[in-house]
């Protein structure tokens, strides 16, 4: 999903490599949500999801220089916070397993338009991934990128980030299906 | 029936950052004066990294993440473990060397103080012979026994 960057962000990120501060705090404003989400979803834990943010945007100020356009920093921020995150959560202990997922109490409800209850368990599940398919996910589902600008960011193949995403969602259709106690998602050919 | 995908994004829709997170990145990069307000700054040129200092902090932090991989641990953990075994094997073979160069002054020592003590013994034999059986003719050879 390549959205043109606004003015503003230019502009703003031309000031900053000036070395105006008040326009890099208007930078971290405007990327705060996007990377704190990132190594939120990924990690599920704030305390280190607000420390890999802030890692980020220090990282990002001294590295401002190479930084060519809005979009590149876009880019930029989304690699850098996957490569930490995953840092993070390798050191992270102990592994989240899907018996630490809360089952969900009862059926789900099939129709119900948004569902806490499910969104948490689904959080839960896809935090049972392994690191780097959970990863992809994230990208995929929270900043809806295409596959090749998953590969860019994840610098992996292509063809490991289809692979990867087909497997995780069968492994999440399953164990969600697993946990429901019915049959709520069907196998899709994507 | 909606799709997986669906209920993922809704999942995984963006969370709002804690309200202080971009004043917490200011103050740690030592923009911010101590009342906490972002217009009140202090000169940005003067705390900007230079571009050296810049690429050196990158290029240390793409060390630290490279030495943080789980391969190179393990790989720079079994090379200081084969570095310490040869360490002691080293400290080994020089201790019992050294010790087998202690034992062998002492023999030749040993060696050198039973030679002498034989050869006064010897010295001995023969004089209380010579008293005993005193030999009509000396030969060439006996006295050059003798004198040995």
């Amino acid at each position: 999903m390549k959205v043109a960057a606004p003015e503003g962000a230019e502009d703003a990120l031309s000031r900053s490599m000036r070395g105006d501060p008040v326009a890099f705090g208007d930078l971290v404003r405007a990327h705060q949500a996007m990377v704190f989400s990132l190594a939120l979803h990924f990690l599920r834990d704030r305390a280190l999801a607000e420390e890999v943010a802030q890692e980020v945007f220090l990282d990002l100020y001294q590295n401002l220089a190479s930084i060519q356009s809005a979009t590149h920093l876009k880019f930029w921020l989304r690699k850098v916070t996957c490569h930490r995150s995953i840092d993070y959560g390798r050191r992270q202990r102990p592994h989240l397993s899907l018996d630490d997922v809360p089952e969900p109490i009862g059926p789900i409800g099939k129709d119900a338009p948004s569902d806490p209850l499910l969104a948490r368990t689904l959080r839960g599940l896809v935090a049972s991934l392994p690191h780097k398919a959970r990863m992809v996910v994230v990208l995929r589902f929270q900043e809806e990128l295409e596959y090749h600008e998953i590969a860019e960011v994840m610098e992996i193949p292509i063809n490991s980030v289809k692979s990867c995403l087909q497997r995780s969602l069968a492994i999440l259709r399953e164990k969600l299906n697993r946990c429901a106690g019915d049959v709520r998602y069907e196998a899709t050919g994507r | 029936m909606k799709p997986l995908e669906d209920d993922l994004r809704e999942a995984l829709r963006r969370k709002e950052p804690p309200p202080d997170l971009a004043e917490r990145v200011l103050a740690r990069i030592g923009h911010i004066s101590p009342t906490g307000q972002t217009g009140q700054v202090s000169s940005p040129a003067a705390s900007r990294p230079t571009p050296s200092e810049a690429v050196k902090t990158s290029t240390w932090s793409r060390l630290r993440s490279w030495l943080w991989r789980p391969g190179v641990r393990w790989a720079l953990a079994t090379a200081a473990c084969c570095v310490l075994i040869a360490a002691v094997v080293v400290a080994r073979q020089r201790a019992q060397r050294a010790r087998a160069e202690a034992a062998r002054e002492q023999l030749e020592v040993a060696l050198q103080l039973a030679s002498g003590k034989l050869n006064r013994a010897f010295r001995e034999v023969r004089r209380v012979e010579r008293i005993e059986n005193p030999a009509p003719a000396e030969t060439k050879a006996t006295r050059r026994t003798e004198r040995l």
